[in-house]
């Protein structure tokens, strides 16, 4: 079982690593995320915040975007071009298939994480700052972050069109940002009818907002250990709702 | 169903839903089949006529709505059933970055293979297919006859008893058939069980042990290759020199269809005390007949005729 898990794993990630689409993603957030010095040069006293927020803020957009694109494309991409036909007919589960795309998937958003977070590292260094254990929580945060939408591709991608389940992933990744702003909104507005099924539905939605901490790391404002964790048993949590539910959506599906 | 029965399918019906209306198309109607061990089967019909559906079942792609579907006796459901099972898709397609050597390496490993196993068998098997030059250029680019190639190396990998090819001679050169024809018999001699479907009815009929005709998702006709096209009638072919024998009005009342067959005729005749009072004809008319034949009944007629009396059947 653990054999074909890891064999399933291990094709996706040399298929998606090898992918000169992917690469060149890459290549453009490392570029990106380099730029930073650049937009260090006008800041003048505050070379380090800009370097830092920009840093965060590349690890974010394009480690969120490589894990909507991956995502969606993970099963529905194999579907369309019948690659898994000769994956399924072998004696294994269809779950076993879901877990090995999802843990290649994750393995590739893992390089693509360490690159950004090595280039962000390297800008601070050439300013002479070390990497503080503020900005590594940070980080792990925005990994977490990035690992919850790769997930929440994964499962709208069990059951939709590519097109369909990345804009279903956007949308529910903007709300789930926005999820603070928009409870004090319904708070704000007194509509009876429409509170209660709107706050079931929020606290239904992944928060995060929870995973968001870029702007305590620019202010140098801590993130106790507790926090963290917390943000990450969350993260962990739903991100296993998702794939079991994933698993299941694929097992009853019709593979026409 | 007995211990040989190698696929079982009883009343299998599917039925797909389409459109925002959820349009109803019924792919298969209470569909009955039974292959045994060692045979090559050939799964015969027009497009849409159902093939591919029972194929996925077969392999679980699909699940029948209702009926009963067993591999080697376990439920088609069961993944264990397909420990015994390769398949190979039509036109397969497989991962463009990976290489022939990888993918087999993969595939083989979920079906139970260890390394040291696979790394005898991966070079034997596309030294087989004849891709052993190509073992380390990316599957995107390869040809289409190359990826069929692929698919049979990975059908055969794991050398399971039963066989389930899906057009298996599509995307392949004329030599590329042969091949795979020559490949496919060489697997019943080996007593595997070769289950294909295909449109080439003269390829079907080279190789097959048995056929089964299909059509709008029922069998329409099924048995031994020397049963079905066993000869009913008694049609003769006769070539007669020159093209003379057509004004004949003699030859022409004793009933025989007149073709041309370049300068010379070919006269088409049923029954033989038919044939006796046209050979009298041509021989007291002066005609020079070349050959006298007894026309072969292919699957490609039986097929023709099937579908014939299906057209006239009230949808």
């Amino acid at each position: 079982m653990m054999a074909n898990i890891f064999s399933l794993a291990s094709v996706t990630f040399r298929e998606s690593i090898r992918n000169r689409t992917i690469l060149a993603i890459l290549l453009l957030g490392a570029a990106f995320a380099a730029s930073a010095l650049l937009l260090a040069a006008l800041a003048l006293d505050q070379r380090i915040r800009v370097i830092t927020d920009w840093g965060l803020f590349c690890l974010s957009v394009f480690g969120v975007g490589m894990a909507i694109l991956l995502g969606v494309n993970l099963v529905q991409k194999e579907v369309g071009r019948k690659t898994l036909y000769v994956v399924l007919s072998r004696p294994l589960s269809r779950w076993q298939y879901v877990v090995g795309k999802f843990l290649g998937m994750l393995a590739v958003l893992l390089v693509v994480m360490l690159v950004l977070t090595c280039t962000l590292i390297v800008m601070l260094l050439l300013e002479g700052r070390a990497p503080g254990s503020l900005l590594v929580k940070a980080m792990v945060l925005s990994g977490a972050e990035i690992v919850l939408v790769a997930a929440l591709a994964l499962f709208f991608s069990s059951f939709s069109s590519p097109y369909l389940s990345g804009l279903f992933t956007l949308g529910t990744f903007v709300v789930g940002r926005s999820l603070p702003e928009l409870e004090k909104l319904i708070d704000r507005l007194q509509l009876p009818p429409l509170h209660a099924l709107l706050k079931g539905l929020f606290f239904l939605l992944p928060d995060f907002a929870d995973f968001q901490r870029a702007p305590r790391v620019v202010n140098d404002i801590p993130i106790p250990w507790q926090e963290l964790a917390s943000a990450l048993t969350y993260g962990a949590g739903y991100c296993l709702i998702l794939v079991l539910l994933s698993c299941w959506v694929f097992s009853k599906r019709e593979l026409v | 169903m007995n211990s040989d029965t190698a696929i079982f399918l009883a009343g299998v019906h599917k039925t797909f839903r389409s459109g925002l209306r959820r349009r109803r198309t019924r792919a298969l109607r209470g569909l009955d089949l039974q292959v045994e061990r060692g045979e090559i089967f050939g799964f015969l019909g027009p497009n849409g006529a159902g093939k591919t559906t029972t194929i996925k079942i077969l392999v679980d792609l699909l699940r029948p709505d209702s009926g009963e579907v067993r591999i080697l006796g376990r439920s088609s459901r069961d993944h264990r059933a397909r420990q015994q099972l390769a398949y190979l898709p039509e036109l397969p397609s497989f991962y463009d970055y990976l290489n022939p050597v990888e993918l087999l390496n993969h595939l083989g490993r979920l079906a139970g293979l260890d390394r040291h196993t696979l790394k005898k068998r991966v070079p034997q098997l596309l030294e087989r297919v004849g891709l052993d030059p190509a073992e380390r250029r990316q599957l995107r680019k390869f040809s289409k006859g190359m990826l069929q190639r692929v698919g049979f190396a990975q059908a055969m990998l794991a050398e399971p008893e039963i066989y389930i090819l899906d057009e298996p001679m599509g995307g392949l050169d004329p030599l590329g058939r042969r091949w795979a024809k020559e490949l496919i018999s060489e697997l019943g001699k080996k007593g595997k069980t070769v289950f294909f479907s295909s449109h080439v009815l003269a390829e079907a009929e080279a190789v097959c042990s048995r056929v089964a005709f299909i059509h709008r998702g029922q069998r329409l006709a099924e048995g031994g290759l020397a049963e079905l096209l066993q000869n009913d009638t008694d049609r003769w072919e006769i070539l007669v020199q020159g093209s003379s024998v057509r004004n004949d009005t003699r030859v022409a009342a004793a009933g025989a269809a007149m073709n041309e067959a370049g300068e010379d005729t070919l006269l088409l005749v049923e029954g033989e005390s038919e044939l006796q009072q046209l050979l009298r004809c041509l021989l007291d008319g002066g005609h020079r007949v070349q050959a006298v034949n007894r026309q072969h009944r292919s699957l490609e007629d039986l097929f023709v005729g099937l579908m014939k009396q299906e057209a006239r059947k009230p949808s």
